[in-house]
């Protein structure tokens, strides 16, 4: 186990360094940059700029000094967006909000998820599975920016029933929550559907009722521990996604999470930012499929961790 | 004597069907047999001719969209296709357990052999959490698994294929069954293991008293262990009676191919019978005379006009054939 926790940090490192070194050589590679706003700086003024945050020098010396920032934990400050502000504390302030959201998202997806996919298939070809079915598919396909404007037409703008933007009250994460939630759940619900019934026509669910258990036994201990195995390695992705933060769902709600950082800086080539949350959303997928490698193994005693 | 003694199993008319899309497979049409307690019935016949289907229906447990539509099956006085489920439930792995083909995917990958087993105990048994783990190292023990307590621990992926059928059998015996569906038990095995484990069987039947039905493709398997013989072929039983009966006075052209038919070992290490020519029934649109008829060299006429009758051919032998009439063959010339 141990050995196996280090040789994945050992992987784990080398990922980031690939990822920051990409990031920063394509950030480099698109035309525009931060100092070239509509006020269009004059030229004095911007090699001003540049020479502050040494960006007069050439690519690899800049390339150096980020890595040899980031080993020591310092992604950089914002150039545009919050002058100076170090991103790390720019991260440490936004990805709370959007954990928070994110977390309530994860729970619903999963709580959802999960058991209408069993509905769908011990219901098969009956209307619940039907309706499941294409409720599912609909949630896959709808771009989640449809999806959170016509829920804020609808109960924001017409309704008056929940607010619109911000998160001041548990009623303001509503529509969010769904928004952040309905293809993630969709997808389980899909995803466990068909591993449920894979499962069903296995033999030893065969031999399960073949010893007198009943449907709930049989369905509950035998077949929904071994559906859930394609569940499992589906959610770590799925929990990085969702816990950094929806870039469009908190660009639309107007939350102060990672997701609206993300996307704005991007409109104002704020390199340092886009980096910083780049590599930040790396680690956390990286952390999340490792815990989801160690949860799979405690699911399935088939797993050696050390292979 | 013997004929005193009551029934364990009558199987009467039995008929089973899958409505599928394709139509109604009528894959169990109109089977009868009987079973004392004690005995050990052989099924015999080739790939799909219903061997599994109705043993299934022994336990109710017939996958849908299959369907008991005719006939009975009494065990133990009480008729099996008419019990509700819940009393279905305490005669499944108590009074009526199985054991299936294939022992790599017959055990749950998640859990534990000992859980698997205890499981079962947990149901049908009183039994205090130490008396079932004894129990559980008694059967291990039985069904010769060294290290018991140990094993017990282990996870299916653990064990052999020949380990995993011990241990379903195991599992099969844990309450004391009154009848132990064998459904081909070691075709899914090794040539050395198959006989390791018929050995194991053919031992477990003497010293614990229960009917089996022991299902098999292989007429070689049958021979050693079992009292009386079933041939199935197309959903019937074309021809019944005593093992003897059926080795040495076989009466029906399917059984004399059967045994003509020597297994052959093949790449894989798995014995596998010779099939005998032709193509099996469509048993969406089965014949209305003999099923047997396009494959059989001694088909008449009246074969492929009308289904050959029961006839009796000895003490307890029966064989579903206008052979044996002597009507039909005169009438042939
Ligand atoms: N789930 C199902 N749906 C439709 N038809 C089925 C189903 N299960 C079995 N059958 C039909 O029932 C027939 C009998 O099947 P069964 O499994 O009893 O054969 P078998 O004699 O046990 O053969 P094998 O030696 O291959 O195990 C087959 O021809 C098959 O077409
Ligand atoms: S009834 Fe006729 S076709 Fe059928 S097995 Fe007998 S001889 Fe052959
Ligand atoms: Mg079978």
């Amino acid at each position: 186990m141990l050995k196996y926790l280090v040789k994945r940090i050992g992987t784990a490192v080398v990922t980031l360094f690939v990822a920051a070194t990409i990031t920063f050589f394509v950030m480099n590679l698109v035309p525009g940059g931060p100092f070239l706003s509509e006020k269009a700086p004059t030229a004095a003024a911007k090699a001003a700029m540049e020479a502050k945050y040494g960006l007069d020098k050439p690519l690899m010396v800049q390339y150096g000094r980020y890595l040899s920032g980031l080993v020591r934990g310092d992604f950089g400050v914002s150039y545009v967006q919050a002058k100076n502000k170090p991103i790390i504390d720019i991260i440490k302030q936004s990805f709370p909000v959007s954990a928070k959201i994110g977390s309530v998202a994860v729970l619903v997806s999963v709580l959802i998820g999960i058991p209408l996919g069993c509905l769908s298939a011990l219901r098969r070809e009956k209307w619940q599975d039907n309706v499941i079915r294409v409720v599912s598919t609909v949630g896959i396909a709808v771009p989640g920016f449809v999806v959170a404007t016509s829920l804020m037409i609808v109960f924001a703008v017409k309704l008056k029933l929940l607010p619109s933007s911000g998160l001041s009250t548990a009623a303001s994460y509503v529509l969010p929550v769904i928004t952040l939630s309905l293809s993630p759940c969709s997808y389980i619900a899909r995803l466990m559907r068909s591993s449920m019934l894979d499962v069903i026509g296995q033999d030893y669910i065969r031999t399960a009722r073949a010893k007198g258990m009943d449907e709930f036994v049989t369905t509950f201990k035998h077949a929904l521990r071994n559906s859930l195995i394609p569940v499992i390695t589906y959610m770590g992705p799925m929990i990085a996604n969702v816990l950094t933060g929806g870039f469009v769902v908190e660009k639309i709600f107007n939350i102060p999470g990672l997701g609206r950082y993300f996307v704005k800086s991007i409109e104002s080539r704020d390199y340092t930012i886009i980096m910083g949350t780049t590599i930040f959303y790396a680690a956390i997928l990286i952390l999340m499929t490792l815990i989801c490698d160690i949860v799979y193994k405690l699911v399935d005693p088939r797993i050696k961790l050390d292979a | 004597m013997e004929e005193n003694k009551k029934n364990l199993v009558e199987v009467k008319d039995l008929e089973v069907s899958f409505f599928t899309y394709a139509g109604e497979v009528k894959a169990v049409r109109g089977i009868s047999y009987e079973l004392k307690p004690g005995e050990v019935m052989g099924i015999v016949g080739e790939s799909g001719s219903g061997k599994s289907v109705s043993s299934y229906g022994l336990m109710g447990i017939i996958p849908s969209p299959g369907k008991v539509i005719g006939g009975q099956i009494i065990f133990d006085g009480q008729d099996m296709t008419k019990l509700p489920e819940k009393e279905l439930l305490k005669i499944r792995g108590k009074d009526i357990s199985m054991i299936f083909q294939d022992p790599m995917t017959s055990l749950n990958p998640l859990f534990t052999i000992g859980n698997q087993i205890e499981e079962c105990l947990k149901k049908h048994t009183d039994l205090s959490k130490e008396d079932r783990q004894k129990r559980m190292v008694e059967l291990l023990t039985l069904v010769g698994i060294n290290q018991p307590e140990k094993r017990l621990k282990q996870y299916p992926h653990e064990f052999s294929g020949g380990m995993r059928q011990r241990v379903m059998i195991a599992m099969a015996l844990s309450c004391d069954p009154k009848l132990l569906i064998a459904d081909e038990p070691t075709t899914a095995l090794d040539v050395t293991i198959q006989a390791q484990i018929l050995e194991l069987m053919k031992e477990l039947k003497d010293k614990i008293h229960m009917g089996i039905v022991f299902i098999t493709h292989d007429l070689g398997v049958v021979s050693e262990i079992c009292d009386n013989i079933c041939v199935m072929y197309a959903g019937t039983i074309v021809e019944q009676g005593s093992s003897d009966q059926i080795f040495y006075e076989p009466k029906h052209p399917y059984t004399w191919g059967l045994l003509a038919s020597v297994p052959k070992i093949d790449s894989d290490g798995h014995e596998r019978l010779v099939p005998i020519e032709g193509n099996p029934v469509d048993l969406i649109n089965p014949p209305k005379g003999c099923p047997f008829a396009p494959r059989c060299r001694y088909c008449m006429k009246v074969c492929i006009d009308q289904a050959p009758p029961q006839c009796t051919v000895g003490e307890g032998h029966t064989a579903a054939c206008w052979l044996p009439v002597k009507e039909a063959r005169e009438m042939e010339g």
